[in-house]
Parts: structure tokens; C-alpha cells; sequence
């Protein structure tokens, strides 16, 4: 029981005034920005991270635990109230708590999404504690062979499996891996495709892209509607956030259920919550099926706990994944890798027994992050629901400011902001034509990390490529990830014909 | 995509009779794809490798990227060829939820894909929102997009020689105003207030300075 005595050290770090109050902070902004429509908690992480480069490394990233699950508790408000999720990793709750909400049962909705969120994140970080460790020791198993497979997976399953049209998730990927490409080579020290310009040797930063992608882009997409679509309708929000009897039992099989789909998927680079979630959605839908009274389609509670569960139970081990692997699998881990490399940290098997006392810091800190987040989320949600009455152009001007604070304040340089507009509007133009957002952030984290593998491995073998192929881990991975194509296609192909039927009918 | 013309900008030729071009704008994207996919050509081609590179060099990924980025544009090409979008269709973005509700409920995501009887009952939905559309001559909003686009360059040049204060006050205020801000002096105090109360934030608060420009020596 290592493990325990050393969390308990880390809770003794944490319960200090000032850190305390940091992740109260942190809870708080990330909440608020979290319930902004389309910011979620990788926006929260990327706006934040100016604001933690005054603090010590433990207070920054104390902060940091609260505005990562507060930007996960925030967005799925806005998606049960307005029906627009704030976060892809919200959608799978929005359908079934938009419902909830219509029918009257707004705050019962956003109470089960909070709980739901809660106990997915501490069931995640529970394990993470105990199996983090041994996690790394897992990290020795992996050579350049096994990390290339697995950078591999995490790029087809995001283009083609969370993606609704393989051509377009193939094309944000490319869009994404050339991003990465730029910069001085780490392994030859040819620059490439930097134009020579001094402000590119380093390559785009993660978080201008984030920001430019995430933020901007959906700011300009706002504007390019404005005219066009009508505003989304209100809910009205009245009575306690107070689940019955009957609520809490459908509720709970189904958070555990959402938890036992998240914390697998938080390891497995794919893109973060979106696949965990709409499998926890669709587990859901299909056991209600069973059920004399279908609740499905008129706001079912367990639509809304299940996903919730499954997002944050992702996040959680997530987070393990980034300390004990050094392996960013969500948008939201690769900006927290990048403010650890500020602090001059390399997540990784090496963190636990370097950093010790700051990892398990911060670990105690994302359990108190959760409980100040159920705290501040069950009885307040309404209070929080009152950010989304500022009027839509005073909140996206707002929104603008901080992409053009946030980005400033990393970088200090006006030329990291041009970047900055380039994206956006790349961000624009995908979000126009439907080309999926998600590749690309997981191609410019990955990306770098699939070509090193690449090479050494090649290198290795000077040349032969069958190395590739030569390890179970590898070979087990490529195979998985030929499983779930196959079942992918042998769906939609089915759908397709379904739809067509459907449609045949409905025209006779 | 720069330009802030006062007017809609024309759209795009033949978006009154039904063209070639009609419900096929996509062709930006395999644009930007194919100018990508040149720049990483000419880039790998005239890439300075140290003497001392090991054997899969510096340009054997980007190789690969460019190969892919050919593949891809000449697919999409065809693709859209074949079936050009319904005139305007609401993007798919993962912040449009009506679309992503279809996507659940249609065929696209994986997960959902266990033949929900709501697919056909949306769909009619879907189509009256697209048939109430061709009101407008150009899906997207060219005039709001251009205005911000304008105003963020504009403060993107103006930050370090203006300042903090008055530049992000202008880019708060060209963002509201291009969103539909109706009362210009009630915006204009707030965005000032808005900078004003960012600057202080995090130079008093924080201590990170953001550049106080030509209002330097007031302040």
C-alpha cells in the first residue's frame, strides 16, 4: 500500500490555504469556461495557462486538476439547456438531457450530469492511484515498433471510427500531420518547411492550434451564421436540482456502466471522450430497449449518466496515461504536457520518481478538484446557467479577447497570432465542409511522436520494414485495429441500406 | 476570405441558375488540400539535409504525408463529383448539434448504429430546415466572417505599437459589432472596460505584461 501513503503525503501538499484556494479557482474558471457554447475543457486548459505561469509548478498544476475536470463538469450544462454541448465529448448527454430539459426535468438532468461526472472521474482517478506505477513499468514493454503501431491506431480509429466519413477524418489527419512537420527536424536538425522564418524553428505550438481550431474557428463560424440559422430556444430552468428514488435507481447501473467505458478509452489515444461516450449512449439506448416503458427519446436519465460517467471516467485515466506514459491522448493531456515541459517536467515513467511529491500533489488535488466541482455544480448549476443570458455577441467578443490574450501571453510575439488567425480560419473552413476537428489535434500530438518511432525503428533495421510487424503488441494492435474498420464499414454499409429502405418507404 | 466589403459578397458564379458549381464549393477544400500538398512537395524537394541525417531522413515522413495529401484531394475531387452536397447543408461541426442528432440517429456514428426507427422520422426535419435556406445568395455570412477577420489583423498589427488597452477594446468591439452589437457607445465603453480590466488583471494581478503602447507614459 504504497500508493496510499503516498496520496496521503499528497493530500498533506495539497490542504494547504493557498492550494486549496487555487483549486477552487481553477474549479471555478474551468466551470465557466466549460459552459460556454463550444469551449470545452482542452480551450480551459489552453486560455488558463497564461494565468498559472505566476504561480509555482504545485500551485499550477493544482489549478490546473480543477480547470481540467471544471471545463468537463461546464460543457454539458449548455448542451442539456441549449442543446449546443460545448465539448464533443458533451454530445452523447446532450440528446437525451435536451429532452429531460424540455419536459420540465432541466435541473433533475443537470444534477445526474454532475453526479455522473463525479463518481466517472473518481472511480478514473482511483485506479489511476493504484495502477499509475505500475502503468509505467508497462511503458518498458514499448520499443519504436510498438509506439509506432500504437500512433498508428490512435490516427485510423480518430479518422475513421469517431469520424462520420473516412475521406474527410483522412483529410483533417493529413492537415494535422503536416502541422506537426513544421520546425526544425529533432533527430537530423534540418528545418523544414519553416520558410526560414526564426519564429517557426520550434514548429506551431499545440496551443495555438488548439485555441486557433477550437476558439476562433468556432467564432468565425458563429459570424458566418449569423444571419442564417435561428437562435437556439431557451429552456426555462425552475424547481431543485433533487433526484428521487426512482431516478437515482435507473441512474446508478448506468454511471457505473459510463465509468466502465471511460477508463479503458483514456489510455488508448483515440481522440478522447467521443467514442467511450456515444458507446456508453448506445449501451443505454439498447438496454432500455428491453424495458416495458421506453424512456428513450422522451429524456431518459440513464442517456444522460451514462455518457457523463463514461467522459470524465476517460478524463481521469487520461491523466494517468499522460503522467505515468508520458502519452497525451486527448487535446485537453497534450496542452497539460506542454505546461509541464514549461516547468521543465517530462511526463513519463521517470515523473513518479523525480517528481515525486508533485505528482502526488497533484493527484490528492484532482480528488479535491472533484468534490469542489460537485460542490459548486449541484446546488449552483442554475447560477452557472445565467452565464449563457450574456448576449451571444458580447460572449463570442469576449471569447476573441482571451484567444488573442491567451495566445499573446504564451508567446509575446505578434507572429504566433497571424498563426493564430491561419488556423482559425483552417478551423472555419472545417467546420463549413464537415471535416471532423478531432484528427487533427490527435496527428499534431502524435505526429511527431509516429515519425521518431518511424525512423529509429527503420533505422534499426536499416531499412526492413517487416520490423514493424515484429512484436505481439505491435501485431495485436495492427489486428484490432483491422477488427474495428471492418466493423465500422460492415455497420455504416448496413445503416446505408437501412436508411435507403426507410426512405423508400417514406416516398410510397 | 479578407475582404470587408460593405455588401454580401457576390456569391460565388452561378448561384442563381444551377451550375456546375452549384452545391460544390467543397472544391475549397481539395484547393487547400492540393496547395498543400505542393508547399510540402517543394519543401521536401528543396530541404537542406545535414551530411550527418541517419538513413530514413528528414524528408522520408513528410513523403509520405505528401503522397497521402495527392491521394486524398483526387478522392475528395471524385467524391464530389459524384454527389454534390444539397445546397447548403448544415455543416457538420461537433458544436452543431441538430446535425450531430442526425448523426446519431443516421448512420455515421459507429456506436449509435443499431437501427434507430427515429432516422426516418428526423429526416423530413432536416430537409425543411435545408429547403428554408436559398433565402440567402451565399451560405455563409461573408460580411460578419470579413469583419472579424479584418479586426483581428488589425489587432494583430496594432498590439505592439497601440497597446493592450486600445487595441483589444477595438477587436472586442469589431467582434460585437460584426455579431450584431446594436448600441455602438454602450459597446465601445464596454469593450474599454473589457481591456481595461484584462490589462489590469494581469499586470497588477498576475504580473504579466501585456504592452501598454502609445499610452505608456498615461498609464
Amino acid at each position: 500500500m504504497d500508493q496510499l501513503s503516498h496520496l496521503l503525503e499528497g493530500f498533506g501538499g495539497a490542504f494547504t490555504p493557498m492550494n486549496l484556494l487555487w483549486v477552487v479557482v481553477g474549479a471555478m474558471l474551468g466551470t465557466a469556461v466549460g459552459v460556454l457554447p463550444g469551449l470545452g475543457s482542452a480551450m480551459a486548459v489552453a486560455l488558463l495557462l497564461p494565468v498559472t505561469f505566476s504561480l509555482d509548478p504545485t500551485g499550477a498544476f493544482i489549478m490546473f486538476a480543477g480547470v481540467y475536470y471544471g471545463g468537463l463538469f461546464g460543457d454539458s450544462t449548455t448542451g442539456i439547456l441549449l442543446n449546443t454541448p460545448g465539448n464533443s465529448s458533451a454530445i452523447a448527454t446532450t440528446f437525451e438531457g435536451h429532452r429531460m430539459a424540455k419536459a420540465g426535468r432541466a435541473p433533475q438532468a443537470l444534477a445526474t450530469s454532475a453526479i455522473g461526472a463525479f463518481i466517472g472521474g473518481i472511480i478514473a482517478t482511483t485506479l489511476v492511484v493504484f495502477f499509475a506505477p505500475h502503468l509505467a513499468d508497462l511503458a518498458g514493454l514499448f520499443g519504436p515498433a510498438e509506439y509506432f503501431a500504437l500512433a498508428v491506431f490512435a490516427f485510423a480509429a480518430t479518422a475513421t471510427v469517431v469520424a462520420d466519413s473516412v475521406i474527410k477524418g483522412s483529410i483533417s489527419l493529413v492537415i494535422g500531420l503536416s502541422l506537426a512537420l513544421i520546425g526544425i527536424d529533432g533527430s537530423s536538425g534540418a528545418s523544414r518547411f519553416t520558410l526560414d522564418l526564426p519564429p517557426l524553428f520550434d514548429g506551431v505550438s499545440i496551443v495555438v492550434i488548439t485555441v486557433g481550431l477550437l476558439a476562433l474557428g468556432e467564432v468565425l463560424f458563429v459570424a458566418s451564421r449569423i444571419h442564417r440559422d435561428p437562435p437556439a430556444p431557451r429552456v426555462a430552468f425552475t424547481g431543485r436540482p433533487w433526484l428521487s428514488r426512482g431516478d437515482v435507481k435507473l441512474a446508478w447501473p448506468a454511471w457505473l456502466r459510463g465509468a466502465g467505458f471511460g477508463v479503458p478509452f483514456g489510455v488508448i489515444p483515440v481522440g478522447g471522450s467521443e467514442v467511450p461516450t456515444f458507446l456508453s449512449y448506445a449501451t443505454e439506448k439498447r438496454l432500455d430497449k428491453r424495458r416495458k416503458k421506453r424512456m428513450f427519446g422522451k429524456g431518459a436519465i440513464q442517456g444522460v449518466a451514462g455518457p457523463e460517467a463514461a467522459g470524465n471516467a476517460t478524463a481521469g485515466s487520461a491523466m494517468g496515461a499522460l503522467l505515468a506514459l508520458g502519452l497525451p491522448t486527448s487535446a485537453t493531456a497534450a496542452i497539460m504536457l506542454a505546461a509541464f515541459q514549461q516547468y521543465g517536467m517530462q511526463p513519463g515513467p521517470l515523473l513518479f520518481e523525480r517528481n515525486s511529491e508533485l505528482v502526488w500533489t497533484l493527484l490528492a488535488s484532482l480528488f479535491i478538484g472533484m468534490i469542489v466541482l460537485l460542490i459548486i455544480n449541484l446546488p449552483f448549476a442554475p447560477m452557472w446557467a445565467k452565464l449563457l443570458l450574456v448576449p451571444r455577441h458580447y460572449l463570442y467578443a469576449g471569447i476573441t479577447v482571451f484567444c488573442g490574450l491567451g495566445i499573446y501571453a504564451t508567446s509575446a510575439s505578434a507572429f504566433d497570432l497571424m498563426l493564430l488567425l491561419g488556423i482559425g480560419l483552417l478551423g472555419f473552413m472545417m467546420r463549413r465542409y464537415g471535416l471532423p476537428l478531432a484528427p487533427v489535434l490527435i496527428a499534431v500530438i502524435l505526429g511527431p511522436l509516429a515519425e521518431t518511432e518511424l525512423r529509429r525503428a527503420l533505422a534499426v533495421s536499416e531499412g526492413d520494414v517487416t520490423v514493424l510487424f515484429d512484436s505481439g503488441i505491435a501485431v495485436t494492435l495492427y489486428t484490432l485495429l483491422a477488427g474495428a474498420i471492418v466493423l465500422t464499414a460492415v455497420n455504416r454499409v448496413r445503416t446505408a441500406r437501412r436508411r435507403r429502405a426507410a426512405q423508400r418507404e417514406l416516398v410510397a | 476570405m479578407t475582404t470587408t466589403t460593405e455588401k454580401p459578397v457576390p456569391a460565388p458564379p452561378g448561384a442563381d441558375r444551377p451550375s456546375f458549381w452549384k452545391g460544390r464549393s467543397e472544391f475549397v477544400v481539395v484547393a487547400v488540400l492540393l496547395a498543400l500538398a505542393v508547399f510540402l512537395t517543394h519543401g521536401t524537394l528543396t530541404m537542406t539535409v545535414p551530411p550527418t541525417a541517419a538513413s530514413p531522413g528528414p524528408q522520408f515522413f513528410p513523403w509520405i504525408i505528401t503522397g497521402l495529401a495527392y491521394v486524398l484531394a483526387a478522392v475528395l475531387t471524385w467524391q464530389i463529383i459524384r454527389n454534390p452536397s444539397p445546397p447548403p447543408a448544415p455543416p457538420g461541426t461537433e458544436q452543431d448539434p441538430e446535425q450531430d442528432l442526425d448523426q446519431d440517429l443516421d448512420p455515421g456514428r459507429e456506436p449509435a448504429a443499431d437501427g434507430t426507427p427515429g432516422a426516418a422520422d428526423r429526416a423530413p426535419g432536416a430537409t425543411r430546415a435545408t429547403a428554408a435556406e436559398p433565402a440567402y445568395r451565399t451560405h455563409t455570412d461573408w460580411r460578419s466572417v470579413g469583419i472579424i477577420v479584418g479586426t483581428f489583423l488589425l489587432f494583430t498589427v496594432a498590439l505592439e505599437p497601440v497597446g493592450w488597452l486600445l487595441s483589444a477594446a477595438l477587436l472586442f468591439f469589431g467582434v460585437a459589432y460584426a455579431l450584431d452589437g446594436k448600441r455602438p457607445v454602450f459597446d465601445v465603453s464596454l469593450s474599454l472596460a473589457v481591456s481595461a480590466v484584462v490589462q489590469l488583471a494581469f499586470s497588477a494581478g498576475l504580473g504579466l505584461n501585456l504592452p501598454s503602447g502609445i499610452l505608456g507614459g498615461v498609464l
